[in-house]
Order: C-alpha cells, then sequence, then structure tokens
C-alpha cells in the first residue's frame, strides 16, 4: 500500500457529491477532485429528479397518458446522458464511483436522506453564487442541506470570475 | 487554490518516487493533493474543537498548511461618565489583555490536540473583530485557503442544525469552500435550544470553555 502524503493511515471515507448538471455542481465536483479525492474513496454521485409537477400531483385536468410517457421518457434520457458524462469523468481520474439516483420533488430533503442512508463521512455541493458582492446565495438545495444535515457538508461557491 | 493534476510537476522527489512505485492508477495519484492551505476557525467552544478533530482525522495532509484563526469580540466595557482618559485606557488596555490571554490558552490547546494526531506545522491568527465573520473571510483570503474549516452548534429540537451565526456568515458569504462540521448523529439530544444562539468568541454559559480546560491542567 504506497503512502501518499501521510494518507495511508486514514480510513477510507464514503463522499456523497450533489450532482445536477448544472455548471456549479459540475464546479462542485472538480474542486472535490483536486483538493479533497484520495484513491480508494467510495464517491456517491447523487442526482434527483421527476417529472414536472403537474404531471406528479393530481390536478384539475389529468395528464394524458402520452403526455406521461414522454416526460418520463425524456427524464430518462436526461438522467442517463448526465450519469453517463459524470461516470466519465470518474473513469478518466479513476475515481471509485457510484450513481445514485432518486426521483424526488425535493431535492434539498433528498440529498439529506440519501447522505443518511448511504452514511456518507462528507457531503458536497456546489452553489448557484448569485447575488450582490456581499452576500452569497446559495440556492433552496444547499441552505436547506446545512440547516438539516447530520453529515460534514463542503459548501463550493462559483470560482471567482476572471 | 489547488491547481489541477499538473501540480505533479512540484512534487518532491521523494513524493515522485512513491508515486512511480504506487500501486494504485497513474491517473489517482495525480490526485494526491498538495500543498493545500486550510483555514481552522477556532474558538472555545466544543463545536469548533470537534470540527479540528474531524479535519484532523479525516482530511489532514502532511503536505497542508494550517493555519488556525481565532476572532474575539472587541471587549465590552462599562465607562463612568466623566472618567479621566488615563482610567479609559487602563480599562480598555486591561480588557484586550485578558482576552490576549484567553486566546493563548486555547492556543496551547489547540497545539495539543494537533500534536496527539502528529500534525507539528501549525499557525495561529488572532483576530479581535465586530465581525468574527467578516474576519474569518479576510484571513481566509490572506491564506488563499483551498478550505474553510467550521464548527456547527448542533441539532436542535426541530431537527434543524444550529450553524451559529459566524459559521452562517462564513458559509454565506465566502467565496472559497467550506466545510460545516456537524455533531455526529447520536447527538439527538438538544444542544442548542433556540435561545442558546451565541455568537462564537462569547461562548454562552454551558460551553465547555476548552481553552481554560486546558491551562487548568496545566496549573
Amino acid at each position: 500500500f504506497c503512502i501518499m502524503g501521510g494518507q495511508s493511515s486514514k480510513p477510507q471515507q464514503r463522499v456523497l457529491i450533489a450532482v445536477d448538471g448544472s455548471s456549479h455542481s459540475q464546479n462542485a465536483f472538480d474542486w472535490y477532485r483536486t483538493n479533497l479525492a484520495t484513491p480508494g474513496e467510495d464517491v456517491i454521485l447523487f442526482h434527483t429528479g421527476s417529472l414536472p409537477s403537474h404531471l406528479v400531483a393530481p390536478t384539475g385536468i389529468p395528464a394524458s397518458d402520452s403526455d406521461v410517457r414522454q416526460a418520463e421518457e425524456s427524464l430518462r434520457k436526461r438522467v442517463a446522458r448526465l450519469e453517463e458524462s459524470m461516470m466519465e469523468q470518474c473513469k478518466q481520474h479513476s475515481m471509485q464511483c457510484r450513481w445514485k439516483y432518486a426521483d424526488s420533488l425535493s431535492p434539498g430533503p433528498a440529498v439529506v436522506d440519501a447522505s443518511a442512508e448511504e452514511k456518507a463521512d462528507l457531503v458536497v455541493m456546489g452553489t448557484r453564487g448569485l447575488g450582490t458582492i456581499r452576500r452569497t446565495i446559495l440556492g433552496s438545495v444547499s441552505e436547506f442541506v446545512i440547516s438539516h444535515s447530520r453529515r460534514p457538508v463542503v459548501v463550493v461557491p462559483p470560482p471567482p470570475q476572471q | 487554490m489547488a491547481s489541477p493534476p499538473a501540480a505533479i510537476a512540484g512534487a518532491s522527489p521523494e513524493s515522485k518516487a512513491q508515486l512511480q512505485h504506487s500501486k494504485a492508477s497513474p491517473t489517482a495519484d495525480e490526485q494526491a493533493v498538495q500543498n493545500r492551505s486550510i483555514l481552522i476557525a477556532i474558538d472555545r467552544s466544543r463545536h469548533s474543537e470537534r470540527a479540528l478533530r474531524w479535519y484532523a482525522s479525516k482530511i489532514h495532509s502532511n503536505e497542508d498548511r494550517v493555519v488556525f484563526v481565532n476572532v474575539t469580540e472587541p471587549p465590552d466595557l462599562a465607562l463612568g461618565f466623566g472618567m479621566a482618559g488615563a482610567a479609559v485606557a487602563e480599562i480598555y488596555t486591561k480588557a484586550v489583555e485578558e482576552t490576549v490571554e484567553a486566546a493563548k490558552r486555547l492556543a496551547v490547546n489547540v497545539k495539543t490536540i494537533c500534536r496527539s494526531f502528529g500534525i507539528e506545522k501549525i499557525r495561529f491568527l488572532e483576530r479581535i473583530s465586530h465581525s468574527p465573520g467578516q474576519a474569518i473571510i479576510e484571513a481566509a483570503e490572506e491564506e488563499q485557503a483551498d478550505l474553510i474549516i467550521l464548527g456547527s452548534r448542533g441539532v436542535g429540537v426541530l431537527r434543524r442544525t444550529f450553524l451559529g451565526s459566524v459559521s452562517d456568515y462564513v458559509l454565506h458569504h465566502s467565496r472559497r469552500s467550506a466545510v460545516l462540521v456537524v455533531p455526529a448523529e447520536q447527538h439527538h439530544h438538544s444542544e442548542a435550544g433556540g435561545q442558546h444562539y451565541s455568537v462564537q468568541g462569547k461562548p454562552a454559559v454551558e460551553d465547555q470553555d476548552v481553552g481554560d480546560q486546558a491551562a487548568k491542567q496545566e496549573g
């Protein structure tokens, strides 16, 4: 077993990275890879999505079967594309990654639940970083997760504008 | 900020040799984190001690540059109306000296904890500021921190974690990554009721005064 930077004695960690296809979550993934990742670490790429809410919750006008099927198909494709792209990056960087998907209308609670379920040692999230110069807007998902997470959470802001 | 895999170019001859003999794949080796700048926000509460221990046991690498920042707020003083200038200065000086002494005791305790994890090379930044959160962010910029380590105050009755106003400020204003170290899941009892929302640097009564404990042990 090789010794690298004195980390050979550390227990291998399980890290859950919230991914949503946005540049912020890509940035969080890249930050994790260059600053925290150690060989052998168990990385869970967690994505949550759902059909548009009007197709999921009962509304006055029931959606047609074909609408629902179309929405399901397009969701499935989008998720598959994201999975492929993220897993390919993991492969390129020899990271031990696992894809995890959950249907949910509420990404915040989904991330908290997933990290508890997986007993993640660390949760990694990107933030939106919009807003005034003085205050970063974390986004509703990050806000929820940092307020409710039972596991350590890394909040990764977007890179500074060049 | 740590640079991408190109950082391998700066590796020492010893670590390069190790990498060549490594059984792990070449690409994973390139990811070995090098020369990170880590800023740990520390105060006298057990929450920041927890954050330190978390970093030391899970994250620390011998190549990390570890910097602690302790921020206390300027002392509150009751000054008599019409007091002579010299008396005012004396009272203020005394209050600042007490703050500095408390910070020194904290530094001793932090050093002891670090040593127990084999972390010897550490630096301390002592700051007095009305806005501890802002002071931490400024320190992070000075140190070009790759990661800021923050403690959280625990889990409350309503299953919400209490960040503490300083950690909350840093998380919302930082342009650099920050990790919030929450307590282990076993602690479901309420550590922080709604009214226990004190500002770090003025630990609430229930918080163990970690810095003074060390002084007692050495005393």
